[in-house]
This record gives C-alpha cells, sequence and structure tokens, in this order.
C-alpha cells in the first residue's frame, strides 16, 4: 500500500482551478498522505479555491525546510525562474522520501521534468506518473472513484485548460475500461 | 583537524559512497565545489579560488595525488579517481564507527546526491553549467573562451544537455536566450 503522494502545483491547482472540483482533491488527500514543499504549497495556496486546502492544512506534511539544501545541487540544471518558484524542490522531496523508505507516488505533469527526474534518479522512475495517470490508478487499483466518476473526471481535464497530451488521455481511458 | 586531513577524509568519503570511479579530477574538483555550497565547513577546509577550470581547490589536488593520513588512500587508472587499497580500509573503518551518526549518514547522502547527477555529464558540459551558474569563479582562458564563447561548442553543449534529459525546457530556453 502505498503512503503518500508527493505532486508540484499543477497537480493541485488542477482540482482547484482548472477544472474547480476541490472535493476530489480534498477526497484524494483523506486517501494518500501529501508530503510537500513549503514553496510548492505557497503557490498553491494562492490559487482559485485554496481555501479548501488550507481548510485541511493538518493533513498535508509540508516540507518548508528543504531537507540538507540538496537544491542548490539542481540549480544548474533548471531556469532560474523555476528556483524561485522551488518547481525543482518537488524532485528533491522525492529523492529525500526515497531515500528514507517512504512508500509514495510521484505526480510531475511536465514531460522535461519527468524525463530529467528517470535521467538523474532513475529508481524514481516506476513511483512516477502524471496527474490524469494518478486518477487511473484511483480507480482501477485503489477503488477511491468508481469508473464512471473517474472516466467524467477525466473528461473533464481534456476539456479545461489544464495541459495534458490526447494520448495520456486515451491510454488511460482504455486502461480502465480494462480495469487493470 | 586540520584541512588537509578533512580533505583527505572527505574525498575518502566521496570515493567511497559509490560503487565507481569517478570520471575525473575534474569532475571530483566540481563535486566538491557543489557540496561546499551545501556545507560551510567544505568550504572553508577545501577553500575554492578561481581558476581557468572553474572553481578549484588546489588542497584537494595536493590530497588526491600524495595522501598524508591514510597509505594509498587514492588510485588514478584512466584519469578516473577511486580509493585505494587504504582507502577502502578506511571508508570501512568510518562507516563502522559512525554507523547511526546522523551528520555522517547526511553527508553521505549529499554526496551520493551530487555524485549521481553530475557524473552523466561530460567534461565539457560539467565546465560549462559550471561556468555559466557560478559566474564568479572562471578566470578567463582559452577552455573557458572555447566553451562559452564558441558558438558552435557552446551551442552543441546545450543541445546536447537537453537531449540527454539534463535540463529542463526552461533551463534550455533560458540558456538559447542568454547565449543567442
Amino acid at each position: 500500500m502505498v503512503d503518500g503522494i508527493i505532486a508540484d502545483s499543477t497537480f493541485y491547482i488542477c482540482f482547484l482551478d482548472c477544472i474547480q472540483r476541490p472535493e476530489v482533491l480534498i477526497k484524494i488527500l483523506e486517501n494518500f498522505k501529501p508530503h510537500i514543499p513549503a514553496r510548492v504549497f505557497k503557490e498553491v495556496s494562492q490559487s482559485k479555491n485554496a481555501h479548501h486546502l488550507l481548510k485541511k492544512k493538518d493533513c498535508l506534511n509540508i516540507f518548508d525546510k528543504l531537507h540538507l539544501n540538496l537544491g542548490e545541487v539542481l540549480r544548474p540544471f533548471v531556469s532560474e525562474s523555476e528556483l524561485e518558484k522551488g518547481e525543482h524542490e518537488t524532485i528533491i522531496l522525492a529523492y529525500v522520501c526515497n531515500r528514507m523508505g517512504f512508500n509514495f507516488i510521484l505526480i510531475l505533469d511536465e514531460i522535461d521534468k519527468r524525463n530529467l527526474v528517470k535521467t538523474i534518479i532513475p529508481e524514481l522512475e516506476s513511483k512516477m506518473t502524471g496527474t490524469v495517470g494518478f486518477l487511473g490508478m484511483c480507480y482501477y487499483k485503489y477503488r477511491i472513484f468508481n469508473k464512471e466518476e473517474v472516466i467524467g473526471l477525466i473528461d473533464q481535464i481534456g476539456s479545461s485548460k489544464f495541459r495534458v497530451d490526447r494520448k495520456v488521455i486515451a491510454e488511460v481511458k482504455q486502461r480502465i475500461e480494462k480495469n487493470e | 583537524m586540520d584541512s588537509s586531513e578533512f580533505v583527505e577524509k572527505y574525498a575518502i568519503l566521496m570515493l567511497g559512497v559509490k560503487e565507481r570511479p569517478v570520471p575525473s579530477i575534474l569532475h571530483l574538483q566540481k563535486e566538491f565545489f557543489i557540496l561546499s555550497k551545501l556545507n560551510p565547513r567544505v568550504q572553508e577546509h577545501f577553500d575554492f579560488i578561481a581558476h581557468y577550470k572553474g572553481p578549484f581547490s588546489p588542497i584537494l589536488n595536493d590530497v588526491i595525488e600524495d595522501s598524508v593520513y591514510v597509505k594509498e588512500a587514492f588510485d588514478i587508472k584512466n584519469n578516473a579517481i577511486l580509493l585505494g587499497n587504504g582507502g577502502l580500509l578506511e571508508f570501512k573503518k568510518i562507516n563502522e564507527e559512525n554507523k547511526n551518526e546522523e551528520g555522517l549518514n547526511n553527508t553521505l547522502l549529499q554526496m551520493a546526491f551530487i555524485r549521481d547527477i553530475y557524473e552523466k555529464l561530460t567534461e565539457k558540459e560539467l565546465l560549462f553549467l559550471i561556468y555559466d551558474t557560478y559566474k564568479e569563479f572562471p578566470e578567463r582562458s582559452l577552455v573557458s573562451d572555447e566553451i562559452l564563447n564558441d558558438k558552435s561548442v557552446r551551442n552543441r553543449i546545450i543541445e546536447s544537455l537537453f537531449l540527454k534529459s539534463l535540463i529542463t525546457l526552461k533551463r534550455y530556453n533560458e540558456l538559447r536566450e542568454r547565449y543567442a
């Protein structure tokens, strides 16, 4: 059984803003312990409907001081804007949690960041998925949502401003249909 | 502990933390430079200075060439640096004596993370990223000129880093814009 999730801001903003379904996010957070870097939490706190998440702040494991300044290690590999926003800190947190033996799912949507993780921390590849992929797992693996609910959510995400490859949506829906 | 002893001990730890040699003295120098950004004691003892190949620690070079406190601590084979028989025994001894010490475990985690990432870079890629990120360090030289000012060399390095998924898309765009 998975203990938790580590996700960057796009995951949270998907439910809070893009599809405006905060209750879905809350249901996810009630089933998985969320580990989140402080700067990612700060960014998410400024999004639409963030008050729903803030009410559940006690459920969040917010990492205030990123472990051992490891963020500096990635400084040459990410842009200045990414450093300022702390976008690399999700990767660092995943690395540290993995070394500590935590069992988690890493949710990253940007393909270049996923490729960066696969290259520099290949042991995280098997734990990694995107928001839509994770929703699929919430049905066929964890039974948090039923089939109709999850297909509905994925369709809603596909029609929203959330950026996701159509191929990914098709693959996840296929998996749901096969009930794997 | 004086600086020579500190540097020798830390070099043994850095080389022992992974079961593979460090590809070159350049890699070792830059890996310790990055570590010094995480750990002020490392900066204090390694004392990095500006050099034609970026930040350089003279004491690290001396220690690798001729270890004082541990006989046969290091070995150099085809440019790669590895632990000698003495270094291997010393690494094992340090770990056994400090098994549960949080400080040592944290240092080893930092070193492992640094090595896993930076050893995926060629020497030119490594120099380029260090020159670009830590502008306060390079002395002008033929080496830095070739890497920073020769457009074809520079563009090849930037493309290579992105194709190898070692930098994010934003970082790639940032570098392309900076050196357009």
